[in-house]
C-alpha cells in the first residue's frame, strides 16, 4: 500500500501531478477516454444503481442532473489526478498536503472558464474533478513559501485532454489552441501543438515535441528545463531566446515484439527552475526574489513503427495483387474455346 | 403544359453525364472536403471514411462498430439511446437517398467506375458473375453486416464463454478497402501497413491488405465489383422499403428487351425478369438509372419521390440518349435515300 504522508511542500521541491494511480487505488480507478486520464470508477457503479429496477430508477430520475454535456450518457465522470514529489517516475512518492501549506488549486476548461476542483483527503489523496468539455484542460496546483528573501513558488500543472468520441469529432481542430494563463501563475511552460493534432492525438517515441516557457505573457530565456523519463533517463535543457526547448522521446526499452504493448504509455515529466528578480508582495510582505518550480508530466506511446510493418504490408499487397491478375488470366485463357475447323461431309 | 414540358426534357435528359458529375463533387467533398467544410459533419450526416485525412466525418459503419462496443447492461441504460439516434440520422439519410447513395454518392463506388472507364479506356473485356455464383456470392454482405454488428458486441460481452480480442474492434473498416486506398488521394500512405502487435491484429491487417488488392484487380475486370460484398449496401437494403426515393416497374409494359440487364453494373437479372414486383430495388441495385436510361418502353420503369415522378423511361429519351436523335430523325436517318434511289434507277 502506497504510504501519503501529509507532509509540509518545502521550498524548491519537485512537486507534480501524476495521472498514475498509487497500487492502493488502482482498483478503483480506470483509464477513461482517448488519453487513459485516471477516472474513479464510483461514478460507474452509481450508474449501474440507477437502472438495475424501474423503483430505483424512478427515484433516481429524479435526482437533479448535472450541468454536463456527457449528462445523456448517465453519470457524471470524476477524474482524478495525484500529487507526487521527486523525480522518480519509476519509484513513485504520493504526497498530500497539510493544512499548513499555502496552496492554491485551479482547473481552466478549454473555454477558458474557471471549474470546480478539490483535493480529497481520504484514506487517499487525490484531486478530483470533472471534465465536461471537449479540449485542453489546464490544472494547477501552486504552492506558495517565503524564504529569506525569496518566495518560492512551486507550480504543478497538467495538461488534460478531455475528448470522448461519442460527443464527434466536429471540433476537432479546435483540440490544438495553446493555452496559459498569466493571471493564474505568471511563470507558465505549455507544449506546442502540432499543425496536424487533433482530439486523437498522442506523443509517441521518436517524435519531437517543443516546450515553450512564458513569463509575465511574454517567452522566457534561459530556463532550465529537466526531462524525466520513466526508466530514470534525465536531461536538462534550457529554453532559447524564443523561449523554447526541443525534446526527443526515444524509446528506452526494448522488448521482444510478442510482448510489446502498443497502448502502453511512458510517463514522462518536465521540470523547470526559473529566478527572477522581480519584486513579489506575499503575506503583506516584499520580496525581491521569485523563484519558481514549474511540472508538468505527460506521456508517450511506443512509436508506430514497433509495431507495424509498411514493407510487409506492401508485399502482401503485390503479391495478392499477381495472384490475382494471374488466376484471371488463366481463368480466362481456359475459357477461350479452341478454334474447330467443323467440316461437313456433302457428299 | 409547362409541367409536362419540364418532365419531358428531364425524361429526355442524359442521367448518367449528371451522375458523373455528382459523383465527382461528392468524392471531392468526401475526400477533401474536411480541409474546407470543417463542421460539416457536426450539421449533416456524412459517411466518409474517417480515415482519410480530409475526411469531413466519418461513414456510419465505424460509428455503429464503435458504439456496439460496450456492455449490454451499458447498451440498455442511455447509452443506447446514442445508439438509437446515430441509427435514426442514418435512417433519415437514406429515407432520402435510399439505395441512390451507392450509385451517386459513395466515394468507393465512384473509384470503382472510374476504375472501369480505364478499363474501357485500355480496352479489356469486362466478366459478369453466372447465376449461381451471383446468388451464392450475395449473400457475403450479409454475412459481413452481421459479423460487424457481432463481434464488437462479442469485445465486450461473451457469447458462450468467448470474448472476442480486442484487435478486432472495428473488424469491418480493418478490412475495408476504402481504409486504405482513399487516403492515397491526400497522399497518406499511412494505411499501408501490418500491425504485428498480436496474432487478431496481423490477421485482420493482411486481411485488409489482401482485400484492397483485390478490389483494384477485381474492379479493373468486374464493375462495381466491391458493391457486391459491401455491408453498408445490405444495411441500406434492409430500410430501402421505407425510403422515399423508388424505382418502380410496370410489368404490363416491359417487352423483356433486356436493355435494362446488359447495361446494369452489377448484372441483376431481375430487373429484366420480374414483371410481377413493383418496387425494383434489390439489394444490389445502387440506382444508378441506367437502366431507366436504357428502357424503350413509355413509363415501364419510373423514379419518384414520395410518389412524385421524377425520371421515367421513355421511348424518345431513349433514342435521343443512344443515338443523339429523336425517333423520327433516327428512322429518317436509317431509311433509303429515295432521290439517290430514283437517280440509280
Amino acid at each position: 500500500m502506497a504510504l501519503f504522508l501529509i507532509q509540509s511542500i518545502y521550498a524548491q521541491e519537485i512537486i507534480w501531478l501524476s495521472n498514475t494511480p498509487p497500487a492502493s487505488m488502482k482498483d478503483n480507478v480506470r483509464a477513461s477516454g482517448m488519453h487513459r486520464l485516471s477516472a474513479l470508477k464510483k461514478g460507474d457503479t452509481k450508474k449501474k444503481k440507477v437502472y438495475k429496477t424501474n423503483a430505483d430508477s424512478t427515484k433516481k430520475f429524479k435526482r437533479k442532473k448535472k450541468k454536463s454535456s456527457y449528462s445523456s450518457y448517465g453519470a457524471v465522470t470524476n477524474y482524478v489526478q495525484w500529487i507526487r514529489k521527486g523525480n522518480s517516475i519509476q519509484k513513485p512518492a504520493y504526497i498530500c498536503i497539510d493544512d499548513s501549506t499555502d496552496y492554491q488549486l485551479k482547473l481552466i476548461s478549454p473555454t477558458g472558464n474557471e471549474e470546480k476542483i478539490e483535493l480529497v483527503k481520504s484514506k487517499n489523496c487525490y484531486l478530483k474533478f470533472e471534465l465536461n468539455e471537449e479540449g485542453y484542460y489546464n490544472a494547477y496546483l501552486i504552492i506558495k513559501k517565503a524564504i529569506g528573501d525569496t518566495l518560492y513558488i512551486n507550480i504543478a500543472k497538467a495538461e488534460l485532454l478531455s475528448h470522448s468520441c461519442r460527443n464527434g469529432h466536429h471540433k476537432k481542430l479546435e483540440a490544438r489552441p495553446v493555452m496559459h494563463y498569466p493571471e493564474i501563475t505568471e511563470f507558465e511552460i505549455i507544449r506546442e501543438r502540432h499543425p496536424w493534432e487533433d482530439f486523437h492525438y498522442f506523443s509517441s517515441s521518436g517524435e519531437k515535441e517543443s516546450y515553450k516557457a512564458f513569463y509575465k505573457d511574454k517567452v522566457a530565456e534561459n530556463v532550465k528545463i529537466t526531462l524525466y523519463t520513466e526508466k530514470g533517463w534525465s536531461k536538462t535543457m534550457h529554453t532559447d531566446k524564443n523561449g523554447k526547448v526541443n525534446v526527443q522521446f526515444l524509446q528506452d526499452y526494448f522488448s521482444k515484439w510478442q510482448e510489446l504493448n502498443k497502448r502502453k504509455i511512458h510517463y514522462y515529466m518536465l521540470a523547470a527552475e526559473y529566478t527572477v528578480q522581480d519584486t513579489n508582495e506575499y503575506k503583506g510582505k516584499t520580496y525581491p526574489y521569485v523563484h519558481y518550480t514549474l511540472t508538468m508530466s505527460d506521456g508517450y506511446r511506443p512509436a508506430r513503427t514497433m509495431y507495424t510493418s509498411m514493407v510487409w504490408g506492401l508485399i502482401v499487397f503485390l503479391t495478392v495483387t499477381i495472384v490475382s491478375i494471374a488466376g484471371i488470366f488463366i481463368y480466362k485463357e481456359r475459357r477461350k474455346k479452341p478454334y474447330k475447323e467443323l467440316k461437313f461431309d456433302e457428299h | 403544359m409547362r409541367k409536362l414540358k419540364i418532365k419531358r426534357y428531364i425524361d429526355n435528359s442524359n442521367v448518367s453525364r449528371f451522375r458523373f458529375w455528382i459523383q465527382i463533387i461528392s468524392f471531392f467533398i468526401f475526400v477533401y472536403g474536411g480541409y474546407f467544410f470543417i463542421e460539416i459533419a457536426s450539421r449533416l450526416p456524412i459517411f466518409s471514411c474517417p480515415y482519410v485525412q480530409g475526411s469531413p466525418g466519418g461513414c456510419y459503419l465505424i460509428g455503429v462498430q464503435h458504439e456496439l462496443n460496450t456492455t449490454w447492461e451499458s447498451m440498455l441504460s442511455f447509452r443506447g439511446l446514442g445508439i438509437l439516434t446515430s441509427l435514426g440520422i442514418f435512417l433519415l439519410f437514406f429515407i432520402f437517398l435510399n439505395k441512390a447513395w451507392c450509385g451517386f454518392v459513395c466515394p468507393l463506388g465512384t473509384l470503382q467506375d472510374w476504375i472501369t472507364k480505364l478499363r474501357k479506356f485500355l480496352g479489356f473485356s469486362f466478366t459478369r458473375y453466372d447465376e449461381m455464383s451471383f446468388k451464392r456470392l450475395k449473400s457475403i454482405k450479409y454475412i459481413l453486416l452481421v459479423l460487424l454488428i457481432l463481434i464488437p458486441l462479442g469485445i465486450r460481452n461473451s457469447f458462450f464463454g468467448i470474448h472476442v480480442p480486442h484487435g478486432m474492434h472495428t473488424p469491418f473498416c480493418q478490412i475495408c478497402p476504402a481504409r486504405i486506398i482513399l487516403p492515397l488521394f491526400t497522399g497518406d500512405t499511412s494505411q499501408i501497413f501490418i500491425d504485428f502487435t498480436d496474432t487478431t491484429t496481423i490477421i485482420m491487417t493482411s486481411l485488409g491488405m489482401m482485400i484492397a488488392a483485390l478490389f483494384l484487380v477485381g474492379s479493373f475486370v468486374k464493375k462495381r465489383f466491391f458493391c457486391f460484398f459491401c455491408p453498408m449496401s445490405a444495411l441500406q437494403y434492409i430500410f430501402s422499403k421505407i425510403s422515399l426515393l423508388r424505382m418502380t416497374k410496370d410489368g404490363d409494359k416491359c417487352t423483356r428487351c433486356g436493355n435494362c440487364y446488359r447495361v446494369c453494373d452489377v448484372g441483376i437479372r431481375e430487373i429484366a425478369d420480374d414483371i410481377i414486383s413493383k418496387n425494383i430495388v434489390k439489394d444490389d441495385c445502387m440506382l444508378c438509372v441506367k437502366c431507366v436510361e436504357a428502357c424503350p418502353e413509355d413509363d415501364c420503369l419510373k423514379i419518384s419521390f414520395a410518389g412524385m415522378p421524377i425520371f421515367n423511361a421513355s421511348q424518345e429519351g431513349f433514342f435521343k440518349r443512344y443515338t443523339g436523335s429523336s425517333l423520327t430523325e433516327y428512322i429518317k436517318s436509317i431509311e433509303p435515300n429515295k432521290e439517290n434511289e430514283n437517280e440509280s434507277k
